[in-house]
């Protein structure tokens, strides 16, 4: 075996990353990982180049152990990595990039023997004419080229590939799934870690499945494209969907007449630099309902959220607010409009306590003096929080510390609030907490934009939802609707 | 920079090494003297431009090393009868050894906690020398006058020291410890994904810079002929010596020349105005920070890229 995961663990605070995984990839494999956001696959990768220690387990390359290694003796044993979003030297051409690598990586001193061999894999990588440009200078699918290029010039045994694909457009992933096919062919030991199902499902020998850190299921492509189980979580699973189903019953009574749009995008077209993350999409949220916003990493569900709070320009398109055109506010202005959102990865000020990242959630005017009333309702919402009120909140469960954040977005009175990832990397029983509380929000009369990755929990709460793939609008309809569209299943998985 | 030019450069080089040489016996002992500042400035911002521009370590510890050069200098004079080239000399050698014993905790800071780090351990360096009996506490050191060492001789110690820091940086940006060190200034945690061992090119850097800073402290206290802790120690070096950089174009070779050049002729047109002049130096670091933070050679190497087609390398030459 080329490279062993042995029963490897990894703790962040409350947080199990990466829980008892073993992995062995044969000379000549090509392994896939897959699992939704949150899962581990980028933790496995850091352990694997030594980023930071595993807390149990061991990892072996080429039968000697690297965990304990630096990331540099580790790459210099013959594994290269590629990043999720390329970390190139930007003040250096895409040459010397590559230079770097041969000298380090593979022990060598001659810059000119190592220029020749940089440009040789720069000339594979069909970056040759672009090797003395700064690269600054590049576009995305040239960066992500380049990172490749850069794990190649350490001429390793084994290439380590976090998500190649993404941010890509169909025909620059097809480019891109070709490069990696012919190294394959070549007999390049591979571990590719990839969101786009078709992309990995495409190139891998073999693809284990994580879900919070744990191995869910592995076996050949066909298998995980098949397997119940590899749906049920990214789609979720039949069971919640029986408890909260009935709670939440009467809110998905299809309404007859069309409500009125609170919030309505109209061909909204965004992106970051020359990388364009959403294509003329447009959508609707009525006044008082649950509207699901759904669809896997790299989607541009963030991307669409960061449009509509003014955190991101719009390339065109419009955003409309109670009817009002809000593109000329600024971020913090939204807030006093009346949006509210509940950020991804939370964001609390962790060494704050409750209370006071609940009072920061007041600043704004039009919440300022409400603000006792408001953290009383709080406390109602979550009664969990209420006897923590003077604790920091860094020590609190991950459950607490969500529950914080849609408290601390509560604070600002809004009329809509918008949800991020809520149940990112939590337990099951902690998400069903948070969504009956998002059902008692909403009964208030709050507008709530849940976005997710879970399908059955968003449809089961949302009286609609958009399915967002790559950057545009596939479906849309009420919840009872898509539940019984068997495309969703496909649209979300691209297949 | 490519072949074509090569000529030129190597022409314009030598015109100006006779020129150089020829000064002392041609200009005023004044002009000598400013043109004696303009080399140990050249040479100190090389030394931090290495560590700074290329290796993205911001360090505000110039004063610490160039004291200990100084003090290193100055004690081997005066009690063992050191020419002061050798008691320099000692004073790099012993820079170098305190920047090794300090590196292993202070590399584990990164970027502005680096840098306050530096700060602090220079600022608590010159309290110490100021309480210290051995060196001669706040009253400092008298060195004897050297025999026979004019200031001429001190104008062409200098002057190899800053044309010899100058050549290290260019020899190094042209060897694998050039490309692990500018890596590592770009993204440290890449630079390691790519094989580089982080900590180690940081320290040849750091004991490099250390030596020719802890060379020049040595040289410019013989030069005095006295030494004390508060203006030796001073914040001043420092600052003086990022100012000079960044004035002159981070990150680049003549960035620091054409610096220095351009500060001590500063100095000089606002000698008359001691108070405005550091309030105007101060002022024109804000705008140059703001407006072409690439500095004065940085930006002439921005407008030339612009100008060839081929685009070619980011690092000015």
């Amino acid at each position: 075996m080329l490279l062993e995961l042995d029963h490897v663990t990894k703790h962040f605070g409350a947080v199990t990353a990466v829980n008892d995984v073993s992995l062995s990839i044969g000379e000549g494999e090509t392994v896939g990982v897959m699992g939704p956001n949150g899962s581990g696959k980028t933790t496995l990768l850091n352990l694997i180049m030594g980023v930071y220690p595993a807390d149990r387990g061991e990892i072996r390359f080429v039968g000697g152990r690297i965990s304990g290694l630096r990331t540099d003796e580790i790459s210099r044993r013959g594994i290269g990595r590629t990043y999720q979003i390329p970390q190139p030297f930007l003040k250096m051409t895409a040459l010397e990039n590559l230079v770097v690598g041969d000298l380090y990586g593979m022990n060598h001193r001659s810059l000119k023997l190592a220029r020749a061999r940089a440009m040789a894999v720069l000339d594979r990588m069909g970056l040759k004419s672009k090797a003395d440009l700064p690269t600054s200078k590049l576009g995305l699918l040239d960066l992500k080229r380049l990172e490749l290029a850069r794990a190649l010039s350490l001429q390793p045994r084994l290439l380590l590939l976090d998500e190649i694909a993404a941010g890509l457009v169909e025909t620059e992933i097809a480019e891109l799934r070709s490069l990696i096919l012919e190294l394959k062919a070549a007999g390049q030991t591979m571990l590719v870690i990839e969101h786009i199902l078709n992309f990995i499902f495409s190139v891998s020998d073999r693809i284990m499945v994580l879900n919070f850190g744990q191995t869910v299921v592995e076996g050949a492509p066909q298998e995980i494209a098949e397997n119940p189980r590899v749906h049920e979580i990214y789609l979720g699973t039949e069971e919640d969907e029986g408890k909260a189903a009935t709670e939440t019953g009467e809110h998905q009574e299809p309404e007859k007449e069309k409500p009125v749009s609170l919030l309505a995008l109209k061909h909204v077209n965004s992106g970051y630099g020359d990388f364009q993350v959403l294509f003329d999409v447009s959508l609707q949220i009525p006044e008082g309902e649950i509207v699901g916003l759904i669809g896997v990493n790299g989607a541009g569900k963030t991307t669409l959220i960061r449009a509509i709070t003014r955190q991101l320009r719009l390339r065109g398109g419009e955003v409309l607010f109670k009817g009002k055109d809000i593109g000329s506010a600024r971020p913090f202005d939204i807030v006093d409009l009346g949006i509210s959102q509940c950020i991804e990865g939370r964001k609390l000020f962790p060494e704050l306590t409750v209370e006071e990242n609940l009072e920061i959630g007041a600043y704004c005017k039009r919440a300022r003096d409400k603000r006792q009333a408001t953290i009383e309702y709080v406390y109602d919402l979550f009664p969990a929080l209420s006897g923590r009120r003077r604790q920091i909140v860094n020590t609190l469960s991950g459950g607490e510390q969500q529950m914080v954040a849609i408290g601390r977005a509560l604070m600002a009175r809004p009329e809509l609030i918008i949800f991020d990832e809520l149940s990112l990397g939590l337990a099951p029983i902690v998400i069903d907490t948070l969504y009956e509380a998002i059902t008692k929000i909403n009964g208030q009369g709050v507008t709530v934009l849940l976005v997710e990755q879970n399908v059955h929990r968003s449809l089961e709460v949302a009286d609609r939802a958009y399915i967002l793939e790559r950057g545009r609008i596939a479906l849309a309809g009420t919840s009872e609707e898509l539940m019984r569209n068997h495309h969703v299943k496909e649209a979300y998985f691209g297949l | 920079m490519k072949v074509g030019k090569a000529p030129l450069w190597w022409g314009f080089i030598v015109l100006l090494a006779l020129a150089l040489i020829a000064v002392p016996h041609v200009l005023d002992r004044y002009t000598v003297f400013l043109l004696y500042l303009l080399f140990l400035n050249i040479a100190l911002a090389q030394s931090w431009n290495l560590l700074a521009g290329y290796a993205g370590l911001i360090s505000l510890g110039v004063a610490a090393l160039f004291g200990i050069g100084a003090y290193a200098a100055g004690m081997t004079i005066v009690h063992l009868g050191f020419h002061f080239l050798l008691g320099a000399l000692f004073g790099g050698v012993l820079a170098a050894v305190f920047a090794a014993i300090v590196a292993l905790p202070i590399f584990r800071f990164r970027g502005i906690y680096f840098a306050i780090a530096t700060l602090v351990l220079s600022e608590a360096l010159r309290i110490f020398m100021v309480n210290w009996k051995f060196t001669g506490s706040a009253e400092g050191l008298n060195l004897p006058l050297e025999s026979g060492t004019t200031l001429m001789w001190y104008y062409y110690v200098m002057l190899l020291v800053a044309a010899g820091a100058t050549l290290l940086v260019v020899v190094i940006l042209r060897t694998k410890l050039g490309m692990g060190l500018r890596a590592l200034g770009n993204n440290e945690a890449s630079a390691q994904n790519m094989g580089v061992n982080t900590f180690r090119t940081k320290l040849y850097v750091f004991l490099l810079a250390a030596f020719i800073t802890g060379l020049v402290g040595g040289i410019h206290a013989s030069k005095m002929g006295s030494i004390e802790p508060y203006s030796i120690f001073s914040a001043m070096w420092t600052l003086s010596t990022a100012n000079t950089v960044i004035i002159g174009g981070i990150g680049t070779v003549l960035g620091p020349v054409l610096g220095a050049v351009f500060v001590i002729i500063l100095g000089e047109l606002l000698a008359d105005y001691q108070t405005f002049h550091l309030a105007i130096t101060g002022a024109l670091l804000i705008l140059i920070i703001r407006f072409i933070p690439a500095g004065i050679w940085g930006q002439i190497g921005k407008l030339t890229l612009a100008r060839r087609p081929e685009g070619g390398g980011t690092d000015a030459p």
